[in-house]
């Protein structure tokens, strides 16, 4: 899966909103980067994504920065926002969720550290869902962190 | 032996680069192997129960849902099915847009599986990303192998995962000559690369291993077999895929939730990329039987750890015949051919990467689903990966216990199974009284 704007030139950030439709809050990333289109300047190329390593890999390639948002499955209470810079160190083992047989994010991208392949930066949301079980429709709880979400990748962005 | 006198416990909790739940537990007492259970613990999924009443026309789309990396192969074996049992036959540029789409899906499957998650077995890293490390080259290679896989695939259904354009009865929007350029030109340099990669897969060390298999898979007049042809076997099996419930029979296995599937009077076989390889050699291209030579493969092979090397001739064979299909290809006219309900009972087999993937179904007047049944490669295999590992622990039973779990894992990993697809899949747990 990935839709997105692919005319947007190379210096632009790419934010790639990553998740399944019909896995609950594992659509969390799709509805941040639907929504961050409606409010995002000029200068970023969104796309959604399924997460398939190779995908996102060829994705990032050559890019300065590059965001990613997905939903995650910490300890802490669903809704919470996390932010890591991935390229300053590796994400926490068995954070992003993926559901299907592929490599996941995190193996993505350290596939991409061992083979030199990161983009000059990458910073990953997590959004901590709550169910990731078969069906459509986010938890109240991530529902009501979305906003929030959207709004700090929007300033992450515009650098306000 | 000394392992008589020292009663060890051997235990994994999870088995790495096997996807899904589910567990291995070996029993050895006085140095010898007194139990194999291949435990699969992840709950049954029933879609078979909730494809009833269903209209036969979502089946391909649903079915695709059982799996996320061979959703071709579920609605290949779906599509052929409704259209047996509406007497459809699907034939021209559409069939051949149907073969170019499995070869995307194999090419995918085996990249994802013979790069990422069976090379590092071979030469002793626990993941794709530390062998990354030291071999670069090559697991760059496979992820833009299977890149090209996922192009194919995108191209033709959509997207890379669970394709949106596959219908019974063909396709709902198909390709314009032209429209192929771009693609056929990543799929030269794919080829390429796939040529490099057998040469590197062929001078892995493999163990010595072999045992008196009964290998199954479809076999067709002039084709290496995706869609089309008759069951046949390594011990004298033939069969019309209509007549698969004389031959095959589903157990109910105690221990697991997946049901084991056995040759009625004879018990277990093998089905995957050793079994076509094996009964289909002559059904290759001779430039890729050369290249299959050149890795080290005879015209036949029964080394499942070379089940690697297979893949990788697997590979370039769909590369190859992806490219022939698109360089003869003209657009139909029709994206798919015009289907009408009828009553009726439609078979199905096609070879998904891990292997024959069979489907049947009854339908009524309507078009609705009275009844289904689903066979999957895993489950067909899963007595042989026993059988595997009896006879792998007893050869080698004199082995650290580490490394003989190391090796227990890269001999169920011969067989890529797909957990999901049988229900899913897998820790380990070696016993030793």
């Amino acid at each position: 899966m990935k839709r997105g704007n692919f005319a947007s030139p190379e210096t632009a950030t790419l934010v790639i909103g990553i998740g399944n439709d019909f896995r609950k809050d594992d659509a969390a990333g799709l509805i941040a980067a639907k929504r961050l289109r409606a409010v995002a300047g000029k200068n970023v190329a969104i796309q959604e994504q399924s997460g398939e390593a190779t995908a996102l890999m060829e994705a990032w390639q050559g890019r300065a920065k590059v965001i990613l948002i997905d939903a995650a499955k910490c300890t802490g209470a669903p809704g919470t926002l996390h932010r890591f810079d991935a390229v300053k160190r590796p994400l926490p083992g068995g954070l992003l969720r993926y559901s299907s047989h592929q490599l996941s994010v995190v193996d993505a991208i350290e596939l991409a550290r061992a083979l030199n392949r990161l983009p000059g930066e990458l910073i990953v949301y997590g959004i901590e869902g709550k169910h990731f079980d078969a069906g459509k429709g986010l938890s109240a709880e991530v529902e009501r962190s979305i906003p929030e979400l959207v709004e700090r990748v929007r300033r992450e962005i515009s650098g306000d | 032996m000394s392992e008589k006198k020292k009663p060890r416990t051997l235990k994994v909790d999870i088995l790495a680069r096997v996807e899904g739940e589910g567990g291995l537990y070996v029993k050895i007492k006085d140095g010898k192997v007194a139990d194999v259970k291949l435990i699969i613990f992840e709950p049954p999924r029933f879609f078979e129960a909730f494809l009833r009443g269903r209209a036969f026309t979502e089946v391909p789309d649903i079915t695709a849902r059982i799996c996320g990396i061979c959703p071709v192969a579920y609605m290949m074996s779906a599509c052929h099915a409704m259209e047996n049992a509406l007497g459809v036959k699907v034939e021209g540029p559409l069939r051949e847009l149907r073969r170019l789409l499995y070869c995307g899906e194999w090419v995918e499957s085996h990249g994802l599986h013979v790069f990422m998650l069976h090379a590092p077995d071979f030469l002793g890293y626990d993941d794709a990303i530390k062998m990354a490390k030291d071999h670069a080259d090559i697991v760059t290679l496979g992820l833009e192998l299977k890149k090209a896989g996922n192009d194919i695939v995108t191209f033709l259904g959509g997207r890379e995962i669970h394709p949106i354009n596959v219908r019974v009865g063909g396709f709902y929007k198909v390709p314009g000559k032209s429209d192929f350029k771009p693609l056929a030109e990543k799929l030269k340099r794919a080829r390429d690369g796939a040529l490099k990669a057998l040469d590197w897969i062929g001078k892995l060390p493999f163990p010595d291993f072999e045992q008196d298999y009964e290998f199954v898979s479809l076999r067709h007049p002039e084709e290496y077999p995706f869609n089309e042809g008759r069951l046949v076997s390594s011990k004298g099996l033939d069969i019309a895929i209509g007549k698969y419930g004389d031959h095959f029979v589903e157990e109910h296995v105690s221990y697991t939730n997946a049901l084991h599937s056995v040759i009625k009077g004879r018990g277990s076989y093998f089905t995957g990329p050793l079994a076509r390889y094996n009964l289909n050699f002559d059904r290759l291209p001779p430039p890729v039987q050369e290249a299959a030579r050149m890795a080290g493969l005879g015209s036949t092979c029964r080394n499942p750890f070379k089940s690697i090397i297979v893949r990788t001739v697997e590979i370039l064979y769909a590369l190859t015949e992806a490219l022939r299909i698109i360089d003869a290809y003209e657009r139909p006219d029709q994206p798919a051919v015009e289907i009408h309900p009828r009553e009726g009972v439609g078979y199905a087999c096609t070879e998904a990467p891990r292997g024959s993937l069979y489907h049947r179904y009854r339908i009524d007047s309507q078009g609705s689903v009275l009844d289904a049944n689903i066979i999957p490669p895993t489950s067909q295999n899963q007595k042989t990966i026993e059988n595997d590992l009896r006879e792998y622990i007893s050869r080698h039973m004199d082995l650290p216990d580490d490394t003989l779990t190391w090796q227990c894992e890269q001999a169920i990993r011969n067989y890529d199974p797909c957990i999901s697809c049988a229900t899913h899949f897998l820790k380990l747990k070696i016993d030793r009284t």
